[in-house]
């Protein structure tokens, strides 16, 4: 076991610089980074074994749980994976986009470790509320909808925890506040940038929240005499979709940056980039509207709104970033002589290494099922189909359970060597684990989205298949729970699998030398500007696929509306 | 003053992303149409606002006082359907009316959150405490349809659900 202090490549300042990324890291930043994503893995883990249990009962041909554990699982599922392992992995997010990318030191590092405690301790504060919930304080779930009333402390966790990363986020604040005073002139770094903006969507959500959670809290025990219920659904949008924003928004960073160092990727317009993160930051919030399109209280205007201008907006910006990232990559590898013809450049990548492959996928698997699928249902008619059915949870699994959280695994591979400078243990393990998980997950996903579409099958529900005393139920569906099933234990093998290399990695990994430690793309650079060398047909092929695809499935939805709607009968 | 090959780099990029971008735009644009032709030339109504209420009156406040929670027929093919959703059931949680029938659905909340989507048809509502939520649907075909409440609203809210019975008997 290899728990002896690693060489010290530090120089007396503190710093060291590293020969893959070419980032000067300072000691201060180094340590927070492990601790927080160490922490996330421990999430994980504990949301990975719920997710095990919430399948099985879902699949009801194993129906593993009763109906109050069901729900007190779903709650440990969805806190310790939406918002434990995401958060946790997004501190260390902005530490690494900020002082390391600027080649700064932390500044305060205090108030990272103390954002650190005070996160952690209302994590265990929202998880003791879950445990010992029993009715009448009732399982909260993800959402917690007023006026259902969970256990005190639940609420006062979820104040913490927000006040927690705020002060975790300071130091990241700080050190850009430093940047722009000693180099006024310099603009920030794209993935720097992209930091920036996640923290600033990151501050409206936690507003959000505390405008939520403190007078909820002060509702619950008692200080209040009455919450209203669609003020409670509409403020709690503002950081439960805001949340989701942070996540959107702290992937396609990491995207960036592991496109950059894993596939040799280049930002083919600095600007058009920079404009799609500021695109997000306005339309954002606005676009958190489609939570709350089967309410009666918002008028047909208030819909249109925000469903069409305002989301508009930010999917223009997903489409940008989804055209200049793989054109990045496209072009990145053609100058460096890495492929040729239509799909050349994809076809030479480097697949067999699971930062480049889990990013890939997470690209890939985020537009078309996470991507696509969020476009249709937030359109305020065809919402209609899916809302609140096993649909709802097909998207949002192919937005953050394969989109952003195989990001981000792909991202801690990466961190392994770069910050705790071990080799991968079980490298066949971590090579085929971003495709296990990948393949399995998505199968996931796609099974949930088409047993809430074709079948209506609510969502949150553990025993659909049994409805006494009523003629209909829902058990035409079974197969395809089946699926589910099976592909969800499959998942979190994978999801094991990734937590074993992670884990194993830090404990028993070999010491790696900077040298041999992850694919060097310096030595290839080429200087070519013939249109050959620059295409980016593979790109458009590809993005323009994706419009098909979505076209098509805009269509399908809608012909299927209709068929419900009755039109012209 | 630029470097060549970056201008070069950027120039190629604007226009696959000039292509790209007016292709995504149109589309969304298309999108938008469908959205007003949908809402404007159709008609299509999502849940409507039908006021508010109290939420501790509810029973003291219309129609959930009276007529109270039931089904009316209110013209030759219409029926009126007032709803009182609370932990854990819905009232009424049998519903039949004949074929041909177009029937409005008033409801509320008592409590909690709910949630009421009739399988098989586009009325997917929420019931909100303090909300009145109204849609219409006509029903053409007999036959039976479930209604669950699809909002966690606690440790029985897989319990709560209900009938819908299309009969032939009416002639529509
Ligand atoms: C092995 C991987 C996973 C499996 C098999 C899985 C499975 C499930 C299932 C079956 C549900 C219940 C759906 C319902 O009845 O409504 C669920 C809910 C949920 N999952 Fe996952 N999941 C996985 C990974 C993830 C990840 C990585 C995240 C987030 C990063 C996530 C976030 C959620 C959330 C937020 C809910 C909804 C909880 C609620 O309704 O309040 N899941 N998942
Ligand atoms: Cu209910
Ligand atoms: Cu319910």
């Amino acid at each position: 076991m290899n728990l002896a202090l690693l060489s010290a490549p530090y120089d007396e300042d503190g710093f060291r610089s590293c020969s893959v990324t070419g980032l000067k890291l300072h000691r201060s930043a180094e340590r927070p980074v492990k601790l927080f994503v160490i922490t996330a893995v421990v999430a994980m883990v504990l949301g990975g074994i719920a997710a095990l249990l919430v399948a099985l009962t879902r699949w009801e041909a194993v129906g593993l749980l009763p109906a109050a554990d069901f729900y007190k699982w779903l709650s440990v599922h969805a806190w310790s994976l939406l918002i434990f392992w995401m958060v946790f992995m997004e501190i260390a997010i902005l530490y690494v986009g900020g002082p390391m990318v600027l080649g700064r030191k932390l500044p305060a590092p205090k108030l990272a470790w103390t954002g650190w405690s005070l996160m952690v301790g209302s994590a265990g504060l929202i998880l003791y509320a879950v445990w010992v919930s029993s009715p009448p304080n009732y399982q909260p779930l993800l959402t917690s909808y007023a006026p259902l009333e969970s256990h005190p402390l639940f609420y006062l966790g979820a104040i913490l925890f927000i006040l927690g990363a705020v002060v975790a986020a300071l130091p990241f604040f700080t050190s850009i506040w430093q940047e722009k005073v000693e180099n006024p002139d310099r603009s920030l770094p794209l993935v720097t940038f992209g930091a920036f903006m996640t923290s600033i969507i990151a501050l409206e959500a936690l507003l959000g929240g505390l405008i939520t959670y403190v007078p909820t809290f002060l509702w619950r025990i008692g200080a209040l005499e009455s919450i209203d219920a669609s003020w409670y659904r509409q403020m709690y949008w503002t950081i439960g979709h805001g949340t989701q924003q942070i996540n959107l928004v702290a992937m396609i960073t990491v995207w960036y940056f592991m496109t950059y160092v894993a596939g040799g990727a280049e930002v083919i317009s600095e600007k058009v980039s920079r404009s799609a993160f500021i695109l997000y930051v306005f339309f954002i919030n606005l676009g958190a509207a489609h939570h709350i399109l089967a309410d009666p209280v918002v008028s047909s205007g208030w819909r249109m709104w925000n469903c069409s201008y305002a989301t508009y907006g930010a999917v223009l910006a997903s489409l940008i970033h989804a055209f200049s990232i793989p054109a990045g990559l496209e072009v990145g590898r053609r100058r460096k002589g890495l492929g040729d013809g239509w799909f050349g450049w994809l076809k030479s990548a480097p697949w067999s290494d699971p930062g480049f492959s889990a990013t890939t996928f997470s690209i890939i698997l985020f537009g078309f099922m996470g991507g696509i699928t969020g476009v249709l249902m937030g359109q305020m008619q065809l919402n209609t189909l899916r809302h609140n059915t096993f649909a709802v949870p097909g998207h949002f699994h192919g937005t953050v359970a394969v989109g952003t959280t195989l990001a981000f695994m792909g991202f801690a591979f990466y961190g392994i060597k770069l910050l705790f400078r071990r080799d991968w243990v079980a490298k066949w393990m971590a090579k085929a684990q971003p495709f296990f998980y990948a393949g399995a997950m998505g199968i996931v996903v796609l099974a949930m989205m088409d047993i809430g579409i074709i079948y209506g099958v609510p969502r949150r529900h553990p025993s659909v298949m049994d409805l006494p005393g009523t003629a209909f139920d829902f058990s035409a569906s079974a197969p395809l729970f089946g699926v589910m099933g099976v592909t969800a234990v499959l998942a979190v093998l994978a999801g094991a699998a990734f937590v074993i290399v992670a884990v194993g990695s830090l404990l028993f990994g070999e010491e790696t030398r900077p040298s041999e430690m992850l694919p060097d793309y310096s030595g290839l650079e080429t200087v070519g500007t013939s249109a050959h060398l620059t295409s980016m047909r593979g790109t458009a092929a590809l993005t323009a696929f994706l419009l098909f695809v979505l076209g098509l499935f805009y269509a399908v939805d809608w012909m299927w509306l209709a068929r419900l709607w009755e039109f012209g009968a | 003053m630029e470097d060549p090959v970056v201008q070069r780099r950027e120039e190629i990029a604007e226009i696959y992303e000039k292509g790209f971008l007016a292709l995504s735009a149109v589309m969304l644009v298309a999108f938008l149409g469908a959205l007003a032709y949908a809402a404007f030339a159709m008609n299509i109504e999502l849940p409507s606002d039908e006021g508010q209420l109290n939420p501790r009156e509810v029973r003291q406040t219309e129609p959930f006082s009276d007529p109270g929670p039931g089904v009316y027929q209110t013209g030759p093919n219409e029926y009126r359907v007032v709803l009182m959703s609370s932990a854990w059931r819905f009232n009424p949680a049998e519903i039949e009316v004949p074929a041909g029938s177009e029937v409005t659905f008033v409801g509320t909340s008592a409590d909690v959150l709910h949630g009421f989507h009739i399988e098989g048809t586009r009325v997917n509502v929420m019931m909100i405490p303090g909300q009145v939520t109204k849609i219409t649907y006509t029903f053409r075909e007999p036959g039976q349809h479930d209604f669950v409440c699809h909002e966690y609203c606690g440790i029985g809210h897989h319990q709560m659900y209900g009938e819908l019975t299309v009969t032939s008997g009416g002639e529509g």
